[in-house]
């Protein structure tokens, strides 16, 4: 018996050891092949799935014409905390070459000297302002100089689900509703969801027509409140966040009352009982929420978990039902310090300039966006042979977003999957489209922002007073930055 | 330390000679150590994003510290943390070392799983839990569903839930136990078995032998424990920042060293991130010293002091 | 007798529950890893899957094979999941030889630093040397945290951020914790041992080579297995210093992994956990004893 149990012991180490010294001196050392006399562009990137899988076969494609012509090889990388790991990396010397990245990091990046400004090789490729929507350009400037262009740019709607409206017609009708449409000012966004909402026999909600939400938990975008009543994030003459404005207040006090109308401890238990948003179990998607604030990519997601799910998507409602919008995007960006910038650019500029392609899906069964696309017809859904695209926009057909372009193609637009798409895309074109504010220390001014509203969505703070407790706090924070700024002889914001 | 034991000279011995024996630690730590110590002095008394050159600016950003909400929710949120974790973990280790020294049976069994938990690297044991802790499917709301339902209350959901996330913290960290309990297993063992005999015959109950006999004689084995807790509960960082980041709802667990990581890799604060870790080894200094200073009068040393 | 007999038994029955309750997210872990991502979001507490003759299917799926992308009846594609070891976007074989180079070059180095500095402070004698002693236990309370940004300069002053050199060469010179447990044995280690080999003409580097080392190949293997643990469990470190996937660590490339697909399902993720801890559990059973007792013999005396 202890014979054995040595014999055992014996092999289980020296199998152990072969193991250890066979992996470290024969097992891997890259995560993919390169081609050999290629240059190759890291590309970091923050999408896995079907998303980071669509993205990966138009960088195939890149590779396998215009990059094998010139020697670049373009090498995806999904990273997760994209926006942590790349300052890290850029600020230690080794950066990637190519990063998509958030618009909010923009200011804060190219204000420290982190990217690579693109003005110049983007006039020398012929792109310009003209050529993309406004909105999403500007947001890739800082200072009037341009650091990136838009990959995949997005605004958000209110997704609500048609069979609960349908199911729930004559007591919304009897509420004076219109359960046909959506609501459209915040007033009937209230009304709406006291009509939606059910609770069991405990009293505990069961469903809820909408629900502000956790920063950071369901309450996706939770700081674009005061934009829906009328505020701005920030000022648009001195480019301040001015968190005691009136349009503030009043966002944050419906948020106020919204808690209360259903009881913070209700509440509470209901955002507790919900789970991961990426997963078939999306509470929007198994009815638990009958309307929710998402962009473009949801309908993808729906498609995705939930391809029964009878939907539509309307403007956010609004304190006086005209449309607002808050818009974003990722956007392509180079590194202070990439090694192959000019190689970089060269892919970004192809996403742009490149004539329309098709991506082969390289599989054996056909897939739509890449061999087909899908139309309704009189007799039912028909497949047809997906027109070529160009490059920017291929991939955005296929995340279910809008074209970044100014005049979007008309294959584009004519065989686009996503069925709300034009109430992003309107969205998207309205004037006074807002985005993060291009400030340095947005995100820490993002994160005092939270801190004062989930004491007013959990606890019950008065908006009014935390508020102004909040602009004190910005005030000082904003007092930071700047002095900080000055040391290095610049102004803020 | 270990005065007790005398070792005497071999020939070849003189100040030089040591120095070169301990030579690699030396050099090692000043580079490793020391060096960062002292570049992060200078870095807190600057502006630094990490891209540009810091620049000097005094003790500006000791006072934005002071004036730093979160600077002060972190701290409470990792003393509170400390002031629980510590003794629940330090009077349940005893516990279980002490059930664990008597002859029972499948004592080297129950040693071994208790022991095990202690191996599983910190990552995995931040998804397990979260796991665990899952508020519809998790392993502890299973469990505690029956219980719950005789009071007619549901199982909270920990890790949503602004006042569940701290108590799921502490409970966390009592998985790993089975490092000090092997250690005050040890200590127990060089407990005489005399001295309880001694304290039978004099009549004490089993409560005042673990009063007057066992814990006096392990209180070195406890103090060191509790110093090691000390620096390890302040430097509590992989857990927390893979279950909730940025201290989950009301930032309740948001704690010293995730704010650091925080302050210098989210918003580049390099300069303000450096006054942090300054204030951060201040504070574990100065909280050894004070447990030193309270050993002096609790803690018993067999044979004298060290 | 029986009274006592009784009361053991009573203690062993409640440390068993206590066993039990420590080892339950373990095995709890193991049983997510073998089945199927529906059958997990049940809400019914469960251990095995609902056809328990399929588990060795569901673990192969969970491990190894999986399901790609596929495309569905409606002609629409899906997001199948891959095994773990098999998935495109992870590579845990690659995370594996990293932290086993990491392991190998720092474990040797910490073993042998260590025992050199151990030596110099426990059979050199020389003036001053335990006041030098108690400065190096002293830097044990230097927490990482307060280090790791001047650190991070100074590495990248050096060019080793994205290398996996900051998590290695650290460990060339030894560390406190580690010296203070080796002077600990080799001070039981009687003198005349040393005496004997001085007078056959030894030095101390000959002593300390054929004599010491030798002796305290226990000690040595607690030294190599604490250090292994701190390298598997680094989190921080890697996470600051490696940017690109071909060089992260287990941890490291843990934590990508769950962090991926917005959340990556439970029972992939608990199959990931599962053989991120597994090398170390074998570790432990081969060497229980000297795991333990090296422990042990680390906080005996303040």
């Amino acid at each position: 018996m202890r014979a054995l149990a040595n014999i055992l012991r014996t092999g289980v180490i020296t199998i152990m050891v072969v193991g250890t010294l066979g992996l470290v001196l024969f097992g891997p050392r890259s995560t993919a092949a390169v081609p050999p006399d290629r240059v190759v562009v890291r590309y970091w990137e923050k999408w896995t799935d079907f998303e980071g899988l669509a993205m990966q076969r138009l960088v195939g494609v890149f590779n396998d014409t215009v990059g094998a012509e010139r020697g670049i090889y373009v090498q995806y990388e999904s990273t997760t905390q994209i926006d942590l790991k790349s300052l890290v990396a850029i600020a230690g010397g080794d950066p990637p070459d190519l990063i998509g990245l958030w618009p909010h990091l923009i200011a804060s990046y190219a204000s420290k000297g982190a990217l690579t400004p693109l003005g110049e090789r983007a006039t020398r490729a012929n792109i310009s302002r003209a050529d993309i929507i406004p909105v999403y350009y500007d947001q890739c400037c800082y200072r009037d100089e341009l650091y990136g262009l838009p990959l995949t740019p997005w605004s958000l709607a209110l997704y609500y689900n048609l069979d609960i409206f349908a199911q729930k017609a004559d007591e919304l009708r009897a509420a004076g509703l219109d359960p046909e449409r959506a609501p459209r000012t915040t007033d009937e966004l209230l009304a709406y969801c006291r009509v939606l909402t059910e609770r069991d026999e405990h009293g505990t909600l069961t469903r809820m027509g909408y629900i502000p939400g956790h920063a950071g938990n369901i309450g996706w975008y939770w700081y674009t409140w005061p934009l829906w009543f009328g505020g701005h994030l920030a000022d648009p003459e001195s480019g301040l966040v001015v968190a005691n404005e009136p349009e503030w207040q009043a966002s944050m006090c419906w948020v106020r009352d919204f808690a209360q109308t259903f009881g913070y401890d209700a509440l509470g238990r209901f955002e507790g009982s919900l789970s991961n948003f990426n997963s078939p179990d999306n509470p929007f998607m198994i009815g638990k929420l009958a309307m929710m604030r998402q962009g473009p990519w949801f309908a993808n997601m729906i498609r995705q978990y939930a391809p029964t799910l009878r939907y539509s998507a309307a403007p956010i409602p609004t304190v006086d039902g005209r449309p607002r919008s808050y818009v974003g995007q990722d956007i392509l960006v180079i590194p202070t310090g990439a090694r192959h910038a000019e190689q970089a650019w060269e892919f970004i500029a192809w996403l742009y300039t490149n004539p329309p392609i098709n991506v082969p899906s390289g599989e054996e069964t056909p897939r739509e966006g890449y061999e087909y696309y899908v139309i309704r017809t009189p007799t039912g859904l028909e497949r047809r042979p997906m027109p070529p695209l160009r490059p920017i926009e291929w991939i955005n057909w296929i995340h279910y977003k809008g074209s970044p372009l100014n005049e979007a193609s008309q294959d584009f637009t004519a065989t686009h999957p996503n069925p709300v798409i034009d109430v992003h895309e309107r969205l998207a074109r309205l004037p006074d489209a807002q985005g993060d504010p291009p400030l340095p220390n947005w995100l820490e001014l993002r994160e005092a922002f939270g801190n004062a509203y989930i004491d007013i969505w959990r606890d019950g703070a008065d908006p009014a007073q935390r508020l102004e407790r909040l602009q004190a706090r910005i005030v000082k924070l904003t007092d930071i930055a700047r002095e900080g700024m000055a040391r290095y002889g610049e102004t803020y914001p | 330390m270990n005065g007790s034991r005398r070792t005497s000279s071999v020939v070849g011995n003189g100040v030089a000679t040591g120095l070169l024996w301990i030579s690699p630690w030396v050099v090692g730590f000043a580079v490793f150590m020391l060096v960062p110590i002292v570049m992060a002095a200078y870095f807190s008394l600057c502006e630094f994003d990490g891209l540009r050159r810091p620049v000097y600016i005094g003790f500006d950003n000791f006072r934005t510290m002071l004036s730093d909400p979160t600077f002060w929710k972190v701290l409470k949120n990792t003393t509170i943390y400390a002031a629980f974790s510590l003794p629940l973990g330090a009077v349940l280790a005893i516990l279980f070392a002490i059930a664990l020294n008597a002859p029972i049976p499948g004592r080297t069994l129950w040693r071994a799983l208790i022991f095990v938990p202690t191996l599983v690297p910190m990552v995995a044991t931040a998804m397990i839990w979260m796991w665990v802790f899952n508020a519809d499917y998790g392993l502890l709301n299973a469990v505690l569903s029956w219980p719950c339902s005789l009071f007619g209350c549901r199982p909270p959901s920990w890790l949503q839930d602004a006042h569940w996330t701290m108590p799921a913290m502490i409970i966390l960290s009592l998985w790993p136990i089975g490092h000090p309990v092997v250690i005050y297993l040890a200590g127990l063992q060089d407990v005489p078995t005399v001295l309880y005999e001694a304290a039978r015959i004099d009549g004490a109950n089993a409560w005042q032998r673990l009063w007057n006999v066992t814990l006096p004689l392990i209180s070195p084995t406890i103090f060191y424990n509790i110093v090691m807790g000390i620096i390890f509960v302040w430097q509590v960082f992989a857990i927390p920042q893979i279950m909730l980041r940025g201290g989950g709802p009301q930032q309740n667990v948001y704690f010293f060293s995730m704010y650091l990581y925080d302050v210098a890799f989210t918003f580049q604060r390099f300069g303000y991130a450096c006054t942090l870790s300054w204030v951060q080894l201040l504070i574990i200094l100065s909280f050894t010293a004070f447990a030193f200073q309270l050993s002096r009068r609790v803690v018993h040393y067999q044979g004298g002091t060290p | 007798m029986t009274w006592n007999a009784a009361c053991s038994w009573l203690r062993a029955g409640l440390m068993a529950l206590v066993s039990v309750l420590w080892i339950a997210p373990l095995v709890w872990m193991v049983a997510t890893s073998f089945k199927p991502q529906d059958e997990v979001t049940t809400g019914e507490f469960r251990l095995l899957p609902d056809e328990p003759s399929r588990m060795a299917q569901f673990g192969y799926e969970n491990y190894y094979a999986g399901r790609e992308h596929f495309v569905g009846a409606d002609g629409i594609e899906r997001a199948g999941y891959e095994g773990v070891l098999t998935s495109d976007n992870v590579h845990f074989i690659l995370y594996l030889r990293n932290t086993l180079i990491v392991a190998l070059l720092g474990v040797s180095g910490m073993v042998i630093s260590s025992a050199i500095a151990a030596y110099g402070f426990s059979r050199v004698q020389w003036p001053g040397r335990n006041t030098v002693f108690m400065c190096v236990l002293a830097t044990t309370m230097i927490p990482f945290p307060a280090i790791m940004i001047p650190s991070y300069f100074l590495f990248k002053s050096f060019g080793w951020i994205g290398t996996l050199a900051p998590l290695w060469v650290p460990a060339l010179f030894g560390n406190a914790f580690n010296i203070f447990l080796l002077r600990q044995f080799f001070m039981q280690i009687p003198n005349e041992l040393s005496e004997a080999a001085r007078i056959d003409g030894l030095s101390h580097w000959g002593i300390f080579w054929r004599i010491i080392l030798p002796l305290s190949r226990p000690a040595l293997v607690v030294v190599a297995l604490f250090h292994t643990m701190f390298v598997w469990n680094d989190f921080l470190g890697p996470l600051i210093y490696l940017n690109h996937q071909e060089t992260f660590t287990l941890a490291l490339g843990l934590q990508f992994y769950q962090a991926q697909h917005g959340g990556t399902p439970w029972n992939l993720l608990m199959a990931a956990c599962t053989l991120v801890a597994l090398p170390l559990l074998v570790l432990f059973v081969l060497s229980q004893r000297t795991f333990i007792e090296g422990i042990a013999s680390t906080g005996i005396k303040g």
